[in-house]
This record gives C-alpha cells, sequence and structure tokens, in this order.
C-alpha cells in the first residue's frame, strides 16, 4: 500500500506537468502567458462529468426499463465503475474538444491582436478576457446540467415508483467513487495520470527531434522569421501547438475529477501552481515543464503535510507553497532551471 | 459591490435598502469613488509606467485587512484610554467581533472627534502597509520583464487572499466580521455622510495624481513605458521608478480598500477577489484610456453604472436571461475587454504599425508580434 | 539580373535610401561598401521586402518584384542572409540543413544536402551538434549552406565577415568566390572590410548617406583618390 502522502503528490504532479507543458508550449510560441490556460482543464472536467452522469443515468433508465426492482437499482447506482472505454472516451472527447477551444483562442483573438500590433500587455490581457468568457460558460452549464439531470432523475423516481437515491451535482462534487478499475484493486485515474505523463515524455522526444513538423515547431518558437523564410507555415504550426496544448490541458482536467473536488473555480486556483510549475522549469524550456511541475506538486503536497501534521497549520495555505517556491526562483534563477546556461556554469566551475 | 461567493451566491448591497432612486444615486457615487481610486492608482501603475499590475487586488485587500483587523481593535483601544474605569474587554476579538463592534458605535456616535481620527488614523495605516506590501510582493519580478512581472504580481494577490481567508484574526476568516462605523455620529443619514466623504476622497485623489504626473516625475515614467533601453541610456534607473510607482499605487488602492470596508460596514475575504479588484478595474481603465486620469474616471463611470445597473435590477434580467445573472457579470469583463481590446487603440495598442515591416519583431519597443505570415 | 530603380526606401517614417539605383549582373559578385549608416545593408533588406519602400521599383530577370513577399522571393530564387540570427542556434546542423529544405520532397531534400556538405565539408563532422556551438565562422559556413539548399539565383549576404577573425573571413571570401566560380550564382556581397570584398568584387557600389555615389569597377574605386581614403578607410592612389 503506498502511503496517501505519495499518492497525492504523485497526482499533483502529474498534474502540474501535464497543464504546465501546455502553458509552456503556447508560451514558447506566443511569448504570453496564457492565463486562460488552467480553465481549459475544467473544460475537461466537466466533460468527464457529463459522460459519467449520463452514463450512471442511462444505466438507471435501462435498468427500470428491465422492470429491475429498487433494491436491484440501488447496487447498480452504488456499484457503479468507469470502464477502460470510459476513460478512453473522456481523454479523447476532452483532447479534441478542448483542443478547440485553444485553436479557437489562438486563432480568433490572439492572433488577430497580435496582428494588430497589439502589445504584451494586451495580449496578456486578451487571455484573461478568454478565461472570464470560458468561466462565466462553465458555470452557466454547470447550473444547466445539475437541474436537467436531476430533473432526469426525478422523471425516472417517478416512472420506478420510488425516490432514487442519486443527486447529482456539478460543484464541490468529485467522481473519486467511481474510479476503479474493474478487478484490480487500483484506481484508473492513478495509473493514468502518471502513464500519460511517461508516454508524453517519450512522445515528445521522438516528435521534436525526428518529425519535420517538430523541428519546425523548435524552429519556429526560436525564430519566426527564418523559419517562415525556410518554407514554414509558422502560423500553422503555431496553431497546432495551441490546439494541442490545449487538448493536454483538457486531458489532465479530464482526471481532475477523479482525484479531487471539483468546482467550475478550481482552475483560478490551479493557475498559480502551473505558472510556478513552469517558471520553475523555465518558460522557454519545453522539458522545463516535467521538472518544474514535479517539484512544484511533489513541494506542495509534502510540505503542506508535514505543515498541517506538525504545526497545525490549516490546508486553505497551500496556494501560498508554490507561490514562495517561484518568487524564490525569481529571485534566484528567473530563467527557470531548465533555462540556466547549465554549460556556463560548469565552465566557470571547471575554471576554478 | 456585489461579492460574489464560492458557490456563485452573490450579496447586494444595493438590496439592503429598499431602495428609491436616491439610494441607487448614492451608492453609484459611492462604488464610483471607490473605484475611481483604484483605477487611478492603476493608470499610473500601467497607464504611464507600463507596469503590468494583474495584482491590483492586493493592494484593495491589505488596505480593508487593515481595517478589519485593526480598526475595532485600535478603537477599543482609544475608547478603554478614555475611560479606564469601564473598558471593553474580549477574550476572542473575532468570535466576539459583532457584539464589540456594536458597543464601539455606540462610543464612535457619541465621540465624533474619536471618529475622524479612527477614520484617517486607519487610512493612514493602511496606506502604509499598502505600500510596504506592494514593495514586498513585487520585489522578486521588479526587474524583470512584463510577463514575469504581471503573474508575480497576480500571485501575491492571492497570497494576501488566502492569508486573509485562512487566518481568522485578519478578516474573520470564512464568516467575515464587522466593522466599527466611523460616520456613526451621523446617525441615519449614514450613506449620504460616507458617499460624501469618499466624493472627497477621489477628488483629493485625483489632484494629487494629477499634480504628480505634471511634473518631471510624470514625464520620466512616460518615457519609461515607452522604450525601458533609452530611458535607462539616459542614465534614469527604471527599476527604482517601477519600485516607487509600485509603492505609491499600492498605498492609493489600500485606501480604497479601506474605504469600501468602512463603506459596506464589513468584511470578508472572499469579496475581495481577482475579478472584482483587478480585472474589472482592468477594463474601466483601457475603456478610458491609458495614461489619462480624466479618460479613467470616464470608462469607471461607465462599467460602475452599467455592473450595479445589472445588479440592482438582477430581477429584470433574469426574466430576460436563460442563466443566473452572476455569469452574466463575467460575460461582459470578458466581452468588454475583447471588444476595448479591438477596438480602442489608445494605449493597449500602439498606433498603426508599418505596412511592410508587418512581421517583425521589435523588442526594444515592446511591441510583441506573433510571429507568422 | 537584379535591377533596382530610383528606390527610395526606409523603416516606417525613417527613410534610409535615398532615390537609389543600381544593377546587379548576373553570375558576377557586387560588392556593397560604405561607412557605417550610409544603408547598405538597408539596400539588402529593401530588395528582400523588409522595409518600406516609398517609390521605386525592383526588378528580377524582368519581373517586377517590389511589391511581392519576402518567402515569394525565395521561391523565385533570392535568398537574404541577414547578419546574425541567421542559423537556429537551437537546432543541430542536421536539423538545420533541413529546415532549409522544409518545402522539398525527402528525396531532393537529401540531394540538396549532400551537395551542400560537398561544399563544406567541415559541417559533417557536427552533423549533430547544435548551432549554437559551432565557431563564428562555422555557423556561416552553415549559414551559407543552408541558403544553398534553397538552389538560389541570387544571394545576398550582408557583412558575411563581420565579428570573424581574419583567417576565416578569407576562407568565408573564398567560399562565396567559389559560389560564383562553381555554381554560377549572382552574389551581392555588402562589406564593411572594402579591402578584401573588392578585391573578389567583380562590380562595386559605393553608397554614403543613404545615395549611391559610385558604380563600377572595384579596381578604380580602391585607387580613388577621393572615395577611397574619405569613405572606405583606404589610402587611396597609394594603395598598392
Amino acid at each position: 500500500m503506498v502511503a496517501p502522502i505519495l499518492i497525492d503528490a504523485i497526482t499533483y504532479s502529474c498534474l502540474y506537468i501535464l497543464l504546465s507543458l501546455g502553458l509552456t508550449l503556447t508560451y514558447m510560441t506566443t511569448r504570453v502567458p496564457n492565463f486562460a490556460h488552467a480553465s481549459f482543464a475544467i473544460i475537461g472536467s466537466y466533460i468527464t462529468w457529463t459522460w459519467v452522469t449520463s452514463r450512471i443515468v442511462s444505466s438507471i433508465e435501462n435498468a427500470i426499463e428491465q422492470g429491475l426492482d429498487p433494491r436491484e437499482i440501488n447496487v447498480l447506482i452504488r456499484e457503479f465503475t468507469l470502464q477502460p472505454a470510459d476513460y478512453i472516451a473522456v481523454l479523447v472527447l476532452s483532447f479534441v474538444v478542448v483542443g478547440l477551444v485553444g485553436l479557437a483562442q489562438y486563432l480568433l483573438v490572439l492572433k488577430p491582436l497580435s496582428n494588430r500590433g497589439s502589445t504584451l500587455i494586451g495580449l496578456m490581457i486578451a487571455t484573461i478576457a478568454v478565461d472570464m468568457l470560458i468561466f462565466s460558460f462553465i458555470n452557466i452549464y454547470a447550473d444547466y446540467a445539475q437541474a436537467y439531470y436531476n430533473g432526469v432523475l426525478k422523471e425516472l423516481s417517478e416512472k420506478a415508483g420510488y425516490k432514487i437515491p442519486l443527486l447529482v451535482k456539478t460543484r464541490d462534487f468529485t467522481l473519486y467513487a467511481y474510479d476503479r478499475l474493474k478487478g484490480l484493486n487500483v484506481q484508473g485515474s492513478l495509473v493514468l495520470l502518471p502513464s500519460l505523463v511517461l508516454g508524453l515524455l517519450a512522445v515528445l522526444q521522438v516528435l521534436l527531434t525526428k518529425t519535420k513538423i517538430g523541428i519546425a515547431l523548435r524552429a519556429s518558437v526560436e525564430n519566426p522569421m527564418l523559419a517562415e523564410v525556410a518554407g514554414v507555415n509558422v502560423n500553422r504550426v503555431y496553431a497546432l501547438a495551441w490546439f494541442v496544448s490545449a487538448g493536454l490541458a483538457g486531458c489532465a482536467g479530464a482526471l481532475v475529477p477523479l482525484r479531487l473536488f471539483t468546482n467550475p473555480a478550481l482552475g483560478h486556483t490551479l493557475i498559480v501552481s502551473i505558472f510556478a510549475a513552469s517558471i520553475v522549469g523555465g518558460l522557454n524550456v519545453i522539458y522545463g515543464a516535467f521538472l518544474g511541475g514535479l517539484l512544484v506538486g511533489m513541494s506542495e503536497t509534502l510540505i503542506m503535510n508535514f505543515l498541517t501534521l506538525h504545526l497545525g497549520l490549516n490546508a486553505g495555505y497551500r496556494p501560498m507553497i508554490p507561490l514562495l517556491i517561484m518568487a524564490v526562483m525569481l529571485l534566484l534563477l528567473p530563467e527557470g532551471i531548465g533555462g540556466y546556461e547549465w554549460s556556463k556554469f560548469k565552465k566557470r566551475v571547471k575554471a576554478s | 459591490m456585489e461579492q460574489v461567493q464560492e458557490k456563485g451566491e452573490s450579496v447586494m448591497i444595493g438590496e439592503l435598502f429598499g431602495g428609491g432612486v436616491s439610494q441607487f444615486v448614492l451608492d453609484i457615487i459611492a462604488l464610483f469613488s471607490i473605484y475611481s481610486i483604484v483605477v487611478l492608482s492603476l493608470n499610473l501603475e500601467a497607464g504611464y509606467t507600463g507596469i503590468p499590475n494583474f495584482g491590483k487586488l492586493l493592494g484593495v485587500a491589505v488596505g480593508a485587512f487593515t481595517v478589519s483587523a485593526l480598526s475595532g481593535r485600535l478603537a477599543i483601544l482609544f475608547h478603554n484610554l478614555e475611560n479606564p474605569s469601564s473598558p471593553i474587554t474580549y477574550k476572542d476579538y473575532v468570535q466576539e467581533s459583532a457584539k464589540l463592534v456594536f458597543e464601539v458605535n455606540k462610543w464612535l456616535a457619541e465621540n465624533p472627534l474619536m471618529a475622524i481620527l479612527l477614520l484617517f488614523l486607519t487610512l493612514a495605516i493602511a496606506a502604509l502597509a499598502g505600500g510596504a506590501i506592494g514593495y514586498l510582493a513585487s520585489y522578486p519580478a521588479i526587474r524583470l520583464r512584463g510577463d514575469y512581472l504581471a503573474i508575480t504580481l497576480l500571485a501575491m494577490a492571492e497570497a494576501v487572499r488566502v492569508i486573509g481567508y485562512n487566518y481568522p484574526p485578519i478578516a474573520g476568516g470564512t464568516l467575515g466580521m464587522q466593522v466599527p462605523n466611523p460616520f456613526a455620529a451621523v446617525g441615519e443619514n449614514r450613506y449620504a455622510a460616507v458617499t460624501a466623504f469618499l466624493a472627497l476622497m477621489v477628488l483629493v485623489t485625483y489632484v494629487l495624481y494629477s499634480k504628480m504626473l505634471c511634473s518631471p516625475l510624470g514625464r520620466v515614467l512616460r518615457a519609461t513605458r515607452d522604450n525601458e533601453l533609452s530611458a535607462e541610456s539616459l542614465g534614469k534607473d527604471v527599476v527604482s521608478y517601477r519600485k516607487k510607482v509600485i509603492v505609491i499605487g499600492t498605498a492609493t488602492a489600500a485606501v480604497a480598500g479601506a474605504l469600501y470596508a468602512y463603506y459596506t460596514g464589513g468584511v470578508i475575504a472572499t469579496a475581495y477577489h481577482r475579478v472584482a479588484w483587478t480585472f474589472w478595474p482592468w477594463v474601466m481603465l483601457m475603456l478610458g484610456g491609458m495614461a489619462n486620469n480624466l479618460g479613467a474616471l470616464v470608462g469607471t463611470f461607465i462599467f460602475v453604472v452599467m455592473r450595479y445597473s445589472i445588479i440592482r435590477y438582477k430581477t429584470v434580467f433574469e426574466g430576460i436571461l436563460p442563466f443566473n445573472v452572476v455569469w452574466l457579470d463575467y460575460m461582459l469583463l470578458g466581452i468588454a475587454l475583447l471588444v476595448v481590446l479591438m477596438l480602442r487603440p489608445q494605449g493597449v495598442l500602439p498606433e498603426k504599425p508599418v505596412r511592410t515591416v508587418k512581421k517583425t519583431f521589435y523588442d526594444a519597443d515592446r511591441r510583441y508580434k506573433i510571429e507568422t505570415s | 539580373m537584379l535591377e533596382v530603380s530610383s528606390v527610395s526606401a526606409g523603416y516606417g517614417k525613417l527613410q534610409v535610401l535615398f532615390d537609389v539605383s543600381a544593377t546587379f549582373p548576373s553570375g558576377k559578385i557586387t560588392v556593397v561598401v560604405g561607412p557605417n549608416g550610409s544603408g547598405k545593408s538597408t539596400l539588402l533588406k529593401t530588395i528582400y521586402g523588409l522595409t518600406r519602400i516609398y517609390k521605386g521599383k525592383i526588378e528580377f530577370e524582368g519581373q517586377d518584384i517590389t511589391k511581392i513577399q519576402p518567402h515569394q522571393k525565395v521561391a523565385k530564387g533570392i535568398v537574404y542572409l541577414p547578419q546574425t540570427d541567421n542559423v537556429f542556434d537551437n537546432l543541430t546542423v542536421n536539423e538545420n540543413l533541413r529546415i532549409a529544405g522544409y518545402t522539398l520532397p525527402k528525396e531532393e531534400l537529401e540531394e540538396r544536402v549532400e551537395r551542400a556538405l560537398e561544399i563544406f565539408p567541415i559541417l559533417r563532422g557536427y552533423m549533430k551538434r547544435k548551432a549554437k556551438h559551432l565557431s563564428g565562422g562555422e555557423k556561416q559556413m552553415l549559414a551559407i549552406a543552408m541558403a544553398l539548399i534553397k538552389k538560389p539565383k541570387l544571394i545576398m549576404l550582408d557583412e558575411p565577415t563581420a565579428a570573424l577573425a581574419p583567417k576565416v573571413a578569407y576562407q568565408i571570401i573564398n567560399v562565396i568566390e567559389r559560389l560564383k566560380n562553381e555554381l554560377g550564382l549572382t552574389i551581392v556581397l555588402v562589406e564593411q572590410n572594402a579591402k578584401v570584398a573588392l578585391k573578389i568584387g567583380d562590380k562595386a557600389i559605393l553608397m554614403v548617406g543613404g545615395r549611391v555615389l559610385y558604380e563600377g569597377s572595384p579596381e578604380r574605386l580602391l585607387r580613388d583618390p577621393e572615395f577611397g581614403p574619405t569613405y572606405l578607410g583606404l589610402r587611396g592612389a597609394t594603395e598598392r
């Protein structure tokens, strides 16, 4: 049995890595920190919520049609777990849907503004604006979905003749209970999160060095004009980068409700940690996200645990930890661990 | 303004009093005043000095928390100094705050001079605290590029909010707490008095800021904003100016926050969030025109009226909209920001760029273009 | 042949070129010299399309190319090598070469890379090394190699030997000559180091203050008693 604190640490580290990757990637292309990035993830969370809820509701519906009695229906509800197909479905759906949202942000908001000569502040504000819009839409959906599904359940209750013991809520919810890989006594999300991270590490390595588009991306972020001259359609490359980044955020968000209590505002809480992770790793270094996410995720969880246990500190102070890490990083090494010219450091050490 | 708590409900100040046009007008003036002070400080930082302050909330929160943490306690101290024979005592200020504030208000009603002293003393302390914390918070990133500074300030503001929410002695933690009423002596017309005072404060701020910005300091700041490299080459220490400006700006915002706390009569940490106190001020500033104090006031007025009207007449909107009015606020913010960015070039967008050179990267010029064709 | 006719151009409102006319014969090296700030670099950038052209015309092989976009000019066979930032520092030499031929089909790309390596065999040993770890001269060679992959007809080089040690600069100049001789390229070479450049030039253009003061034979420019000392730091008639 793995210590719960370690599980927490792994969870947050993986989430931060996935989210920081996207943030760093979009930063490298447009040089703008995307304040909407964490809210991208929450869209994925609600996609998962919708998928799971509709699955449960339709299985209840089937059960009623088949004439199962209340006791059996209750068992059905209690024993409901996610199948591998469910995980795949929410991941793919989230990737695509949120990817499109990110693509839209790039093509419809950032690129046009940039073409008009917007300043950095203007572009940053644009990302905040998009964040506000996404936030409002998520909230509106949350209100609607909760009412809708509870309404459906009410109807089903009437049909079944008894009150179905299920009340769905879209705020402060978690799908933790459903996250059990059938047969094995392990949570699907705990398997998926590290797998995604490791898988990405491998895929990125191949993508960025062995494929044409990967090299084109590296060239574009380094010197867009030169890349343009070389024949690269830099705009298309950037658009792809935004699609993938947002998609990754969506995947991370899709798994969030399986591990944490989820709210539409969760993105606003996470964004600070994600910025910290990206800054620690280096905003200009794609692999920095892995390091930064790991460091911040681990530190946050372990330090908070220590403080709560030994100093009785309230868990609400948790956001201070990534903030302090970020502040220290900016004072000592603003370009991040990944951004620092270690070769120069080595030379200095050798010389002395 | 409205206080959006985490569950998405809103407590609207205006609804606390039956209503009527005069109350509506008073509320608008009060909110306009408070927001104007915030926006003027933001204008100094962002409009004149080019500091992307996405942590404007920090100053406001510090000011409000200063009032909630100190005002009552100070009042009790003064009371006890004046009446050593019958002191107000307490064991846990936060727990007993409602009762204590009630006692304090009684005393303040009879001692208007002490009330005025309390008011100005706490405002001064708020300003000092704001300046100091603003300096500390910006320190890690003050020498760094705009995007790092923006992220840092945003994060620091969140930190202040987190502390205020989790450390009960400051602002009553999750439940909030009440704040003494320095205008207790005025009795019934309290809101009119407060509003008049607020209007006065805006005027003072505006005049002070205008003087400050018409001075050589103002010119230096504008040079700094437009081209850091050439400003530096002229021997001006850009970083030190940034620091000074942040201190002044945060102190000003703290005064606004303190005023807001007194105006609403209570403080709850969740009411001080970046949407209300960072992002809305940004839109107000952008609409009115950066580096233009009068324009800033115009922008503030427009949005204050718009938002307050929506909140006040919530029921009307509820009929029209297929969703909760509260979300309209966020949607409007996003739309307003985008509209202003797309349509109003002053300050946020530079003048029309050169035609054939459309696709190049002016680093020193601080114009960031997404490099594609 | 490249022909610039009465071109006035600049950056935004800042005019740098004043009624500049010049021709650059095919298959020859035309060297553009002049003091700092005379508009030499701007001339190249203008031909390539990176500045604002107030008036005038630029023709290449009979076609009016004044208004077309930079990457379209690449398609027409015009390549511009800026003074700095002409390679991708964080990409390996191999990756740099491949990006240069991004739009080419695989076989063609292989062929052109191979050809480029024949001209710059030194790069073979560095294929897996990141460009930022190359020396100044090696980087320039990589930049020129990348330009060659585009199979240009005209190469414009902006001070390729700046910041290079004399021996390395000499190597680069030799390479440029080989490009003309072996590949028949038309070359426009902007140079600070007038002496060296004029030695390999077939034609010389002297620019001062955004205007063309001289267009003709390099030897005569080298020996000119007025232009040489005044603008090029040469000793004029006494130059051997």
